[in-house]
């Protein structure tokens, strides 16, 4: 059995080799258009599940946070008792935004002895999100004082609310930092996709694909030679890419170096199950193509990449944890940007784990399918 | 490995009820047939006749949709494993890697089949020998000639010693000499002892087979020794008929409706009846008053492409189809 799996990854070598365009397509291609990354675009953000620590838990309070939840941009959603929650929530992706209100806030407020402190943390790691989220909470605490001060005109001096925002984690906002990891993560994709795909459609299409299914090779020693140099190849391409990631665009890794190097492994085999489905259910080299591109597409768009999936309608939402990407977008910027440990991807992983054996189980079930 | 399977039967291959409908329709329609170890048996048809339908049923490659049956006596679906290590296949399509060196195909499918090391090369050397390939070894595989391409393609399928070799249209489109080299060695690997299944379009090429089996319409028609199918399916004898213009005797022949079969073969026509010597005088008079330009008329021996004509005919006859 080895030895007919290592036969067969000997074979695939020889014709990558061979193959004039494919082998500077997967090596280069990606590499070139990561250094060429496009600077997303912005859109409207909405919606943004907002964590609440209202440490003051007075009526003024209370009215910010209805404020908050009044603009288009907020969705408090969490209500924490302690501030020390809020990182496990930046930590996983969860909320984006936590607005911390001090306890003595309307103390403040009345008195006027000094200016109350608002806190918005937010994360930076997602720096679209983060500069929209400022803003529109400067311009939430804007119109309450605003608000306020009509209310309470002559009954005191009113203080100005002192909003600081804190980003967290990518305190620059470098676009890079942001834009980076997501553009490697799709070129990643990409490479093992393609890779995976062409290889059996290849061989149907040329018929030597009924040559090996008549030989002692069986399907699953024929799936894993093919999945194996996929592997090889797609892992090259990142640790190049990761390379570039670091050194060139400076973007930090603040989390462990083998964790990362591991569960980008685990995500590429996940994306060259997908790969090798589309590759088993495809007639011809053109169709896995044209099926590469129709799924990179719907991942790319639930990946959060170009679209924040906090804008999406809730379905949408809900089928955005089908595309690996998304989750394995979340790990990488994790331990790159926050130095997260594994224990904040519990869920992610898993997700990955499911969509892997769901994936590979189908392929083989179709393989042995499309005999009939 | 897993130890060996029992063998079902001592038949290199036995077919009952064999059947493949492809949604609505029947490609390969209940067959019947059985074939003994060390013969050639060729599978004989048209296009789409089912042919390599039933190859792939048996090889593993389709699932059958009624009916069994079991190759070198083990069962084509349950124990499909088991018949793939001991068979060879050339299929109709060329499926070698063309971008692949000679050499490297014949390293890869050999290593496929567990052959390795010495063995492996001395192999290699015979099948490059055989297909006259010396000094090519190193070429990539597109850039071979016709021919050798095909030789290479069975070196490929037998380098493994395979019990059972199965070629489908082996020689499509391949000249007349090679065709015949190709035989000749055929018979040698059938007198060392492989059976071989072939198909064919060619019906001088069927004459060489121990058996035959006629298909048509995905049913077997015709089966049995090319002497014994001769004799059985020929209603009649044949006269071969050379006129200057032989589409204006065909049709004269036809309207006379006393033969059982008037067929064009090439440029000459073959007329078959029961005592078909005492026609020639109607003949001869019918086709000159057509102005056909009779050249000459002889007695015959049925050649296996009329007995496959006339089965046709029969097997229509007797399902009330229009000849
Ligand atoms: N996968 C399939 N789906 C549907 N129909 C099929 C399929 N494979 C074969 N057929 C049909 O079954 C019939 C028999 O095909 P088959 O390839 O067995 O013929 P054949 O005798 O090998 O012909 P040829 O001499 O042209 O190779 C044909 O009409 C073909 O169109
Ligand atoms: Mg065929």
């Amino acid at each position: 059995m080895l030895a007919r799996i290592l036969n067969l990854i000997r074979k695939e070598f020889i014709q990558l080799r061979r193959d004039r365009l494919l082998a500077p397509f997967i090596i280069l291609g990606p590499v070139v258009e990561l250094i060429a990354v496009a600077y997303s675009t912005s859109h409207p953000i909405e919606h943004i599940p907002t964590a609440i620590v209202d440490l003051d838990r007075s009526q003024r309070s209370r009215e910010l946070v209805a404020a908050f939840g009044n603009s288009q941009t907020f969705d408090p959603t969490y209500y924490l008792y302690d501030q020390t929650e809020v990182r496990t929530l930046l930590d996983n992706g969860t909320s984006p935004v936590a607005i911390v209100i001090p306890s003595g806030f309307s103390q403040g407020l009345s008195s006027g002895a000094e200016n109350p402190q608002l806190q918005i943390i937010l994360d930076g790691s997602e720096p679209s999100v983060a500069q929209t989220a400022e803003m529109a909470a400067q311009g939430v605490v804007a119109s309450y004082s605003a608000q306020l001060m009509r209310e309470e005109w002559g009954v005191s001096q009113v203080a100005t609310i002192d909003s600081r925002a804190r980003v967290w984690f990518n305190e620059e906002l470098k676009e890079a930092n942001y834009t980076v990891p997501a553009e490697l993560a799709f070129m990643l994709y990409m490479v093992a996709l393609m890779v995976a795909s062409l290889g059996i459609a290849r061989e149907r299409e040329l018929g030597t694909l009924e040559q090996l299914l008549v030989s002692p090779l069986r399907p699953i020693e024929l799936i894993i030679g093919k999945a194996i140099p996929a592997v090889i190849i797609s892992y090259l391409d990142f640790l190049l890419m990761l390379a570039i990631t670091l050194f060139i665009f400076h973007v930090p890794l603040r989390g462990s170096l083998p964790l990362l190097l591991t569960v980008s492994l685990f995500y590429i085999f996940v994306e060259l199950g997908w790969g090798i489905m589309i590759s088993t259910i495809s007639n011809t080299q053109q169709q896995a193509l044209l099926l590469v591109f129709i799924l990179a597409m719907t991942e790319m768009v639930f990946s959060g990449y170009a679209i924040p999936i906090e804008s999406m309608p809730r379905p949408l939402q809900l089928l955005s944890n089908l595309a690996a990407i998304k989750h394995f977008l979340i790990i990488f910027r994790g331990i790159l940007l926050k130095g997260a440990g594994v224990g904040a991807f519990i869920p992610e992983i898993l997700a990955l784990a499911i969509i892997g054996v769901v994936v590979v189980s189908l392929t083989l079930w179709v393989f042995r399918k499309r005999l009939d | 490995m897993t130890g060996e399977k029992p063998r079902l039967n001592d038949y290199a291959v036995q077919a009952v009820e064999l059947t493949k409908k492809f949604d609505n329709f029947t490609a390969v329609d209940h067959i019947h047939f059985t074939i003994e170890r060390g013969e050639i048996f060729g599978f004989l048809g048209p296009n789409g006749a089912g042919k390599t339908t039933t190859i792939r049923m048996l090889l593993g490659l389709l699932r059958p949709t009624e009916g069994e049956a079991t190759v070198l006596g083990y069962d084509i679906v349950t124990q499909s494993e088991e018949i793939k290590k001991r068979i060879g296949y050339m299929s109709q399509r060329f499926t070698l890697y063309q971008d692949l060196t000679v050499s490297e195909n014949l390293d890869f499918y050999g290593r496929t089949y567990g052959v390795r090391g010495k063995e492996l090369a001395q192999r290699k050397e015979f099948m490059i020998d055989m297909a006259g390939l010396k000094g090519h070894e190193k070429e990539l595989t597109k850039n071979l000639a016709g021919g050798w391409k095909q030789r290479l393609a069975l070196g490929t399928a037998i380098l493994h010693e395979p019990e059972m070799l199965f070629l489908d249209e082996p020689t499509a489109g391949v000249d007349p000499i090679s065709r015949q080299a190709f035989w000749n060695f055929l018979y040698r690997l059938a007198e060392e002892g492989t059976t071989i299944f072939v198909t064919t379009h060619y019906m001088d090429e069927a004459e060489h087979c121990h058996n035959l089996a006629f298909i048509h319409n995905g049913r077997i028609i015709a089966q049995g020794t090319p002497q014994s199918i001769k004799e059985k399916h020929m209603k009649g004898e044949v006269l071969e008929i050379d006129c200057q213009r032989a589409d204006v005797a065909l049709a004269a022949l036809r309207e006379l409706s006393h033969f059982e079969e008037v067929a064009l073969y090439g440029s000459l026509i073959h007329l078959v009846a029961q005592g078909v010597e005492g026609y020639e005088p109607l003949i001869e008079e019918t086709l000159r008053q057509k102005g056909a330009g009779l050249r000459s008329m002889d007695l015959i021996a049925p050649s296996l492409e009329d007995v496959f004509i006339s089965s046709i005919k029969e097997q229509s006859n007797l399902r009330g189809d229009l000849p």
